[in-house]
Order: C-alpha cells, then structure tokens, then sequence
C-alpha cells in the first residue's frame, strides 16, 4: 500500500476562478492544493501578473481589466492554499486522485473534491495557410506582450472577438506599428444585434469600452472588414495575406507576422477525459460540461469553474470559484452557503453582455471550415480539408470514426486544434445533431507522457 | 521580428542548436525563439516547417528538443543557465531530409 498526499480540494488551474476558490476554500477550513500548468498564478488572462506589478507604472498598456486581477492574485498569493506551478495535469480518476506531472517526473495525490478550472483556449482558425511559421494566434502575441514586454512591429491582425480588439489596442497604447487589420465581425448591426444588447446594458462599461477599442482601431490603423477569400502566403514562413476588400479589389499585405483570431472555447480535454456529461451549446459553438448552479459536474464531487464550463469572462470566472468552493466547503464542514445567492447574482449580473457579444461574434461560417480545398485543418497530421472531406465521403459517423479512417486528432495536441472543425464538417455532411456527431473520445493521459515521466510514479510507490 | 520594449535583464546563457544566446531567466523558450527570430521550430510530418502558434500549451507546434532527449513544448519550458536546446527542424536539415 503507499500513502499518497491527501487533500480535501484539488483545483487545477490558477486564473480567476482557481484563485477565488482557493482562497474560499482555504478560508473555510479545508487542505488545498492549486495545480498550476504556468510557473506562476493568474492564468491566461492575468498572466505574469505578480511579476509584471512590481514595474506597473512602466506597462501602462495592459489596460485596467488587467491590473484587476492583481488584487485577486495578492489575496491566492497570501492565502494558505498550497500552490504546485508548472504541473501538468493528465488524468483524474473517479476516485478523484489526480494525476499529474512536474519537472519530467509523473505524480498522483488523492483528493476529497476536485475543481476543474483550466479555462477557455482560442478556437482554431483554420484558414489556408496558417500552419505557416510567423503566424500565430492573437493569444499568443497578448501573451508575448504580457509575460516579455514583446510585440512584432508591422504585424496583421485579422479575426474579431472582443480578445482581438483588446489585443490590438493594447499594441497601439504599446508603441508597437500595426501594418492592417481585417475584422472579420459584420459591418453593421441586426435588429436581434440592438435587441440582445439591451441586456449588456447592465454593463455599460463593457459597452463603451468595446466600442472606443473598435474607433480607435479603425483611426489608427488600415482597417478593412466585409472581407473575402482570406488566403495567407508563405512558402517556409508568413509573407502577407492576400484577401478580397469590401469593394472587390483585390490586396496583397505584406507581413512576416499574422495574428489570427476567431473568439474562444472551453479548453474541455480535462473534462472530456474525466468523463463529466458535455452539451453542445448552440449559442457558444462549442461544448459545455454538464452542471448544476454551483458547478457540480455530472460526476459527484468534481466541480468546473470559469471559463472551462462556457465563455463568461474573467469576473464571472472569480465568482464560480467562489460559487463552487463555497458549496465544497458547505459539504465538507456542514456550513451554510449564506453567501451563495449574492455570488449567482453577481455572476449573472457579470454575464449580463453575452448573449450579445456571442451573438456579434458568431465565427462565421467560413472561418469555422475553410474555404480552400488545400487549407491544413488537423496541425499535427497535416490534413487538408480535402484529406478530411475524403474520409466523410466514405460514410463516418463522428469525430472519433474518422480518427480511425484518415488520423485527423490523431495527433499530439488530442483534437485541441482540429475537433470543432472535424465535428462541423461532419455536420454539414451528415445533418443531425451536434450532440449526437460529439466531440473525439479525449482519454487520458491528455498530454503527451514519457515512460521516463511515468516511471517516477513506480519508483515512489516502491520506495513508499 | 519581435522586440522587447525594454531591454531585458540577461542573466544566463542558453545554447540553442550549440550557439550561445543570453537571455533573461524564466523566459520560455518559445518567447527566446520569437525574440530571436527563429520562427520555424519543427516539422509537420509532411515536412512542412512549423513554430510557435498558440503560446498557450494547446497547439503542441512548437516541440523542442532538449539535451536529455526530451521532446518538450518551448512555450511550456523554461529558460535555465546552461541548458541546451535542439531545434528538430534543424537537425532534419543537417540529415539532409
């Protein structure tokens, strides 16, 4: 028998819903412990906070929502959750041991209740050419400028969501020369557009903000939008993006670095993995895990926070670790959840605009299958859209059968950067619902693993 | 190219394909690598190049090689003094592939 370290929460991930449930769950008396896959806390969107904080007055280009986080991340920083940063998890167990690994070696700790909180990713862009080195997603150039003060001057934005706009407006407040953007949103509003915004009218700020970002953007910068035939050249790396204006010239801009972007998704291999029931959320265009009102998954005592169980935003991410821990908690001590309606109505105060946003920033059609027979939509593999479409044609009927036919999220990033488009292709094929086409069968362990890593695990069960 | 709004604080030295670079510690690889220029890391299994993309941990198109043998993402991995870092595209190109 080996004794493995024992805790009552195990949270993974350290953005705003990881640290707000870890401090609540500190606070209330239980053993926790934060896996973090970053070296420090804070997430994607509060990345290299702590860090950045001590010279704030020097990175005044981040914006407030940024230095929001700070307080959030002094309180996790002082909490007395225990903390493991670059730990990456690969499986969690009904039994809830969590397994994960650090530093090359595999370990396992065994937990009472476990908060899954690994956020939202970027959706892929799958648009010819973006395998090119030199291409990267938006996200990434954020987090070069977050975490190094880095930025490419004279690069090409082309994408939308609200992370597009932030990102390039902080390029600007930056000093950084933006050569053009294509806003690939619609030019102007529907009726359903002014209707769904009048709820987002909770949070004018939000608003107001989105929409100095998007003035600023189209004063400063070549902007183009009604765009067509986006097509990214390149032999060995970027070279520019050729693409049909809104009056039907066509442009050529040259670039040696293209940011793409087409809004973001729950980042659901853990949860997939985990077996916890998913729902297709037409709203969204991606998969949800199944919860209740304090995310409880469909698997007693592992909960979702944050971004990780649908797109909600940073703030709302804080408040359902908060919802969630204090419900951990609640069990654990047999306390009262007092606090629980104050945080459901601020989280449903703090989602007031989404209906909204989701809806102006649908990804349109062509940007979630591409539109060019040769464009790459499984990374790893190197699967063209024609490559894949082949294998539909023989008659599969999800995601998973085509795996076995062509190998597309085959790969080592595990349909992260292919399984939305596969599905969608799959459904425009075949019809049905999304729910019955389903996402690829993610098993654990949900990253590449070695058996060097794996045989740390052997030699602390044997030396126990 | 990318390029730092402030010069950074290099402390250590990190040899990537056995050519010292100074850089700053803590910095991923992926990030020393963008500041570099290098943006083609490895190849597809076509063979096509490919580098950095997501800077996240997602899109699994960076894999470096390091000296123990370990393949490992460079956006993922660290900046140490003295480590050394294979770049897998340039070993295919010296095997003449």
């Amino acid at each position: 028998m080996t004794m493995k370290s024992q805790y009552d929460l195990v949270i993974i991930g350290a953005g705003p819903a990881g640290m707000a449930a870890a401090i609540e769950a500190s606070n209330g008396g239980l053993t926790t412990l934060v896996l973090d896959d970053q070296p420090a806390p804070g997430g994607q969107v509060y990345r290299h906070i702590l860090q950045n904080a001590e010279k704030q007055a020097d990175i005044p280009y981040l914006g407030a929502d940024y230095w929001s986080g700070q307080d959030l991340a002094a309180a996790f920083a002082a909490s007395s959750a225990a903390v493991w940063p670059e730990s990456r998890v690969w499986q969690i167990t009904g039994d809830k041991e969590v397994f994960f690994s650090r530093k090359g070696a595999a370990q396992c700790v065994q937990a009472g209740a476990v908060l899954i909180a690994t956020g939202a990713m970027e959706r892929p862009m799958p648009v010819c050419g973006w395998t090119l080195p030199g291409v990267m997603s938006v996200g990434a150039a954020q987090t070069m400028l977050k975490t190094n003060g880095s930025g490419a001057d004279g690069a090409v934005f082309a994408g939308s969501g609200p992370l597009f706009y932030l990102t390039i407006w902080q390029y600007l407040q930056a000093g950084f020369a933006v050569r053009a953007v294509i806003d690939t949103a619609p030019a102007s509003m529907t009726p359903r557009h002014y209707m769904l915004a009048l709820p987002a009218l909770l949070q004018p700020g939000l608003l107001l903000k989105g929409l100095r970002w998007r003035a600023e953007i189209r004063r400063k910068t070549e902007y183009h939008c009604g765009v067509a035939s986006v097509r990214i050249a390149g032999d060995h790396k970027v070279t520019g993006l050729s693409f049909r204006d809104a009056s039907g010239q066509d442009q050529i801009i040259e670039a040696d670095h293209l940011f793409i972007h087409q809004g973001v998704v729950p980042n659901v291999n853990l949860t997939m993995a985990t077996e916890l029931a998913h729902r297709w959320c037409p709203r969204q265009l991606c998969w949800h895990p199944q919860t209740d009102m304090f995310g409880e998954s469909s698997v007693g005592d592992i909960f979702v926070a944050g971004d990780g169980m649908g797109i909600a935003g940073a703030a709302a991410a804080a408040s359902s670790g908060r919802l969630a821990a204090g419900r951990i908690v609640a069990r654990a001590k047999g306390a009262s959840l007092f606090l629980a309606p104050i945080w459901q109505a601020l989280k449903w105060r703090q989602t007031a605009i989404r209906p909204f946003l989701d809806h102006l920033f649908t990804p349109p059609e062509d940007w979630r299958v591409p539109q060019d027979e040769t464009a790459v939509v499984c990374r790893c593999e190197a699967l063209t859209k024609a490559d894949v479409s082949a294998a539909i044609a023989l008659g599969v009927s999800g995601p998973n059968q085509l795996k076995t036919y062509c190998r597309a999220g085959m790969g080592r990033c595990q349909g992260r950067m292919c399984s939305l488009t596969i599905q969608k292709m799959i459904h425009d094929h075949n019809g049905g619902s999304e729910d019955e086409i389903g996402y690829l069968r993610i098993r654990p362990p949900i990253r590449p693993l070695t058996v060097g890593e794996l045989a740390a695990l052997a030699n602390e069960d044997a030396g126990k | 190219m990318f390029r730092q709004i402030e010069s950074p604080q290099t402390s250590i030295t990190i040899y990537i394909d056995d050519r010292p670079y100074a850089v700053a510690a803590g910095d991923s690889i992926a990030t020393i690598l963008l500041n570099e220029g290098l943006t083609a890391v490895h190849a597809a299994p076509n063979g096509t190049p490919r580098g950095p993309y997501c800077m996240m941990g997602v899109c699994f198109d960076c894999m470096i090689a390091l000296e123990d043998g370990r393949i490992e993402q460079a956006c993922q991995t660290y900046a140490e003094d003295g480590m050394r870092i294979l770049l897998p595209l340039t070993r295919r190109d010296e095997a003449g592939q």
